[in-house]
């Protein structure tokens, strides 16, 4: 039997240094990807300005794939039956008819609250201006609670700004690009949101829990909370106008009180951005 | 000697462009996964096919898709999602580097047993990330949505290994000697 001959080599192969590149490749990057992680952790690395170049360059593209889809999930809500849109119909009017009534006495109401302001010589809070946009992506998954819009500095809106949506607040603005932005849902594990409830105007914190549903702390012993009562926004951190609807309490048990958002979050296309322009002079450094 | 440099032109070309297509591929999974499909909760569970082709192209074809490669597009999809620096780039890297080290035999297996791989390869990666997120933030990230999405991953690898192969057919035509 011949004996086998080794395979020649060539030099570059022989040499140490390729097997060391193969080798310690993974564990370099293995080393560098934990290294990231933990320099993020501790605020080292400009990753808002990062993330804000990635989703400026990506949102045309996403904005116009994701055009067909918002357009396909409307037209499934608009599908129905005749009979359906008969009785819909007859549900309109009759709100309708309930809802002049209440426009009238919210004209009364808005007159005599005028009148009164005057008497007292009250500074109201600032005309709020918003801008109506798409929600262009919902990037997150399970671990985070944002969505990306498409309106960005460009269309003046600006980091911390209020999201809402039909019914009530969604989120807040945490990065503003040229063209797009990314909203921080109030239901994600970061969210900490001023809030009072409406009724007995106690002051608390909203936190989101990566859930459908908002948990609310901080608040003071005895404040006599029950199932029910709306939560508003405080308009205690500066950015968020006071006076937004998030929630009801919905479970008041020992150590938590659950809140279920107004706004169905996963449901909304469009949103409202708020610009409050509350502490313009402090953002800026220009006090008029 | 003109032929030879030619020659050499073609190989580097046609590899940066079969790593083009590959991560161009990788990139369009990546926007049409983030879509938002307003579905009530269905954004817990929308699978991650992301994860599935890194697995799928590195059984198939781990000289298109490199190590360097699945790093930045891991960075890319942490800035993009909002995630920790770092975290789906670790995740791709191991998962990359791991099924390189298993290639031999995951090559010669069937359908079948690719797509088991596939599943656990999905629910350990969860479970890391869930890890990493719990002590990034320090608090608890519920558990029930991740393992949601991960047996939704799991679910559709076949329906995302098919029109892998298609690009892998494009890609060996490309690789053909000019």
């Amino acid at each position: 039997m011949k004996p086998r001959t080794p395979q020649k080599k060539t030099v570059i192969e022989s040499l140490p240094i390729r097997m060391l590149t193969v080798k310690l490749a993974p564990a370099l990057f293995i080393l560098l990807c934990i290294t990231l992680i933990a320099f993020h952790r501790l605020d080292a690395l400009p990753v808002e300005k990062m993330r804000m170049l990635v989703t400026d360059a990506t949102a045309p593209v996403i904005s116009a794939i994701s055009k067909p889809f918002n357009d396909l999930a409307e037209s499934f809500d608009g599908v129905t039956t005749i009979r359906a849109l008969k009785a819909e119909n007859i549900r309109l009017k009759e709100e309708n008819a309930k809802l002049h009534q209440w426009y009238e006495s919210a004209l009364r109401l808005e007159a005599e609250n005028r009148s009164f302001r005057d008497l007292l010589n009250v500074r109201t809070d600032p005309a709020i201006d918003f801008v109506t946009t798409r929600i262009i992506s919902d990037p997150g998954g399970s671990f985070v609670k944002s969505v990306l819009l498409a309106a960005g500095s460009n269309d003046k809106v600006g980091k911390g700004s209020a999201v809402l949506s039909g019914h009530g607040l969604v989120g807040r603005i945490v990065e503003a690009g040229a063209r797009s932005s990314r909203v921080l849902l109030i239901t994600d594990l970061n969210s900490r949101i001023p809030v009072v409830i409406q009724d007995t105007r106690t002051r608390a914190i909203l936190a989101g829990k990566n859930t459908d549903l908002l948990e609310l702390e901080r608040l003071p012993i005895d404040s006599g909370v029950s199932v029910g009562q709306r939560i508003v926004t405080s308009g205690d951190s500066g950015y968020l106008p006071p006076n937004i609807p998030i929630g009801t309490i919905v479970e008041v048990s020992p150590g938590r009180i659950i809140v279920k958002p107004l706004a169905d979050i996963e449901k909304s296309s469009y949103v409202q951005v708020v610009n409050a322009g509350l502490d313009a002079g402090l953002l800026t450094g220009d006090i008029e | 000697m003109i032929f030879m440099k030619d020659g050499w032109q073609e190989t580097i070309w046609g590899t940066l462009g079969r790593l083009g297509l590959v991560l161009l591929v990788l990139i369009v999974l990546l926007l049409l996964s983030a879509l938002p499909f307003n579905v009530g909760y269905a954004v817990d569970i929308r699978p991650s096919f992301v994860l599935l082709a890194i697995y799928y192209w590195a059984v198939t074809r781990p000289e298109t898709l490199n190590l360097p490669a699945v790093f930045f597009l891991g960075l890319f999809y942490d800035l993009f999602a909002g995630y920790p620096l770092g975290v789906q780039a670790l995740t791709l890297v191991l998962v990359h580097w791991g099924v390189s080290t298993q290639r031999r035999f995951l090559v010669a297996q069937p359908f079948r047993t690719l797509w088991w791989v596939a599943g656990a390869i999905v629910f350990l990666t969860g479970l890391l990330q869930w890890l990493i997120f719990s002590a990034f933030y320090a608090a608890f990230v519920p558990l029930l949505p991740v393992f949601a999405a991960a047996a939704m991953t799991a679910a559709v690898f076949p329906l995302a290994a098919l029109p892998l192969s298609w690009v892998n057919k494009v890609l060996a035509d490309r690789a053909r000697p000019v």
